[in-house]
């Protein structure tokens, strides 16, 4: 098992699924985690599953578009942690709609998250690991199979995306600038389940309840490991970018997805598909 | 002999929203003759040279700029050249700029660079698409950088808005061709363009790439707005000397 004994981790929107799920992972691999997030009954969820395998971690509310907020919160990581080692960007928005029913201000709600948010982070994370020694930290950017593919309904959340990776990808040339060592990476994953094989809320919005589980089976059958992703999958490439054992990792692309992308992703949607 | 004057078969071919003409009338025409292009980016020198190209190839161009990050303007946009036209075949968004954005700008500072590269290219997708599906489709072409696929330093907004200009296209092509709209959406990835007053990436941003000119980048539209490209859609085409081959 990977070690991150003596590390200090933050974790955005920390208070549900894939977030929840990287505070476990890192403080089973041994660091001092603090998470953020707007949702303080998510909080308390998260830290019940902590405490239930005698672990423990900090929560602060946090916007992560608001640079204020981000300033109130790497100060009290520096007053109470006294340093960062690893930042994981997390908090992020999906909303999936055909083009003509998004609006201007569905973009910007996903881009105000996955994009301000990021940038900001990153930012405020630079700051802080150049105080480390040897200035030096690592940054994941959690981003979406949307970044590396095209898919219907999602014309808004793959500028929200692709931003999201890319900028990691930008912010690694500078992560090495001026005795930097800080790594930047985002990781992509498929299509997560927490519970079983229950579509989620937002699939059954989009496809109805039958055509939902229709997309969990086609996303099992075109997934070469044949399940679907769960959040500790996610958890533990994080640990792994964390650690010290990818320390020649940076502006790296991540897929966790079960091999999902190196096909089937977005297929039965071409001009000759037959629907 | 000025090959990009003569008759290519290609056109031969009926495409979206483009009228067969037959083969002896087209001796003269250029590669987008008879076609109705919209060109945002007047006053970029991509822009300029591919509304210089395609006037040259016989398309009749209106010629603008982004009506900025409002709805309604958009689409009165389109639907006042529809009108005015009859239709439109192809829409060009050559209105790409970047400002240099280092991590350590304020976020007001990168959201802007950011935004003035995404939101346009979003909002103009999405309102040529519904103008495009209402004449029988068309053909969509966004120029973006190779920086949507490597990265570079001080260009965080640059980078970040690229790839999500690029995969949104992606995304619109897949839905258009789900709904048989006969709409196509392609991207042309612009390599390193030095001398340009708007920011494009330059040798200084893009360390040891071939320079291309706005010229060479302007072919790659052209060729993806002719009919012999109808079959090709959510492509990614690098004009870039091959920068992004290695």
């Amino acid at each position: 098992m990977i070690s991150l004994s003596g590390k200090i981790a933050l974790v955005t929107g920390g208070t549900s699924g894939l977030g929840r799920a990287t505070v476990l992972a890192l403080a089973e691999a041994g660091a001092a985690v603090v998470f953020t997030g707007r949702n303080a009954k998510g909080a308390d969820e998260t830290l019940g599953r902590l405490a239930a395998r005698k672990l423990t971690a900090r929560f602060l509310s946090h916007d992560v578009t608001l640079d204020a907020d981000w300033d109130r919160v790497m100060a009290d990581v520096l007053a109470r942690e006294r340093r960062l080692d690893i930042l994981v960007n997390n908090a992020g928005v999906s909303r999936l709609k055909p083009m003509v029913e998004l609006t201007l201000a569905d973009l910007r709600f996903l881009t105000g998250v996955n994009v301000r948010g990021m940038y900001l982070g990153i930012r405020h994370g630079f700051a802080i690991m150049e105080r480390n020694p040897g200035k030096r930290g690592s940054i994941v950017n959690i981003s979406a199979l949307n970044a590396l593919r095209g898919s219907p309904n999602s014309t808004a959340y793959a500028v929200a995306k692709g931003g999201t990776t890319n900028m990691a990808r930008a912010a690694a040339h500078e992560g090495r600038r001026e005795g930097r060592a800080i790594r930047v990476n985002a990781v992509h994953p498929g299509v997560l389940f927490e519970e079983g094989d229950k579509p989620s809320p937002g699939a059954i919005a989009l496809y109805g309840e039958e055509g939902a589980k229709e997309f969990v089976r086609r996303n099992i059958e075109t997934t070469p490991m044949g399940r679907l992703g769960h959040p500790r999958d996610i958890g533990a490439a994080v640990v792994f970018l964390g650690s010290d054992l990818s320390l020649n990792v940076t502006g790296a692309e991540i897929t966790v997805d079960g091999g999902r992308s190196a096909g089937e992703f977005g297929n039965h949607h071409g001009v000759r598909s037959q629907q | 002999m000025n090959l990009r004057a003569t008759h290519s078969p290609l056109d031969c071919v009926p495409g979206p929203g483009k009228p067969t003409v037959a083969a002896g009338e087209m001796t003269h025409m250029g590669r987008l003759a008879e076609k109705v292009a919209v060109v945002f980016g007047a006053g970029n020198a991509v822009g300029d040279a591919v509304i210089e190209l395609f006037r040259r190839e016989g398309a009749s161009v209106e010629a603008l700029t982004p009506p900025g990050a409002d709805e309604a303007a958009w689409a009165e946009t389109f639907a006042r050249i529809a009108a005015a036209r009859g239709r439109i075949d192809v829409v060009v968004n050559a209105a790409h700029r970047a400002p240099r954005t280092p991590i350590g700008a304020t976020a007001a500072d990168f959201m802007a660079a950011f935004d003035a590269l995404a939101e346009t290219a979003w909002l103009l997708q999405k309102h040529a698409v519904l103008s495009l599906r209402k004449t029988g489709g068309g053909v969509i072409v966004v120029v973006t950088s190779v920086l949507a696929r490597v990265a570079a330093p001080e260009a965080a907004a640059l980078c970040a808005a690229a790839r999500g200009v690029l995969m949104s296209a992606k995304s619109a092509a897949l839905e258009c061709a789900r709904a048989k709209d006969n709409v196509v959406v392609n991207a042309v990835l612009a390599g390193r363009l030095d001398g340009d007053p708007t920011h494009w990436p330059d040798g200084a941003l893009l360390l040891g790439a071939p320079a291309v000119t706005p010229a060479e980048v302007a072919e790659g539209v052209a060729f993806m707005a002719t009919a012999g490209a109808a079959y090709m859609t959510g492509v990614e085409l690098p004009v870039d000397g091959g920068f992004l081959a290695g």
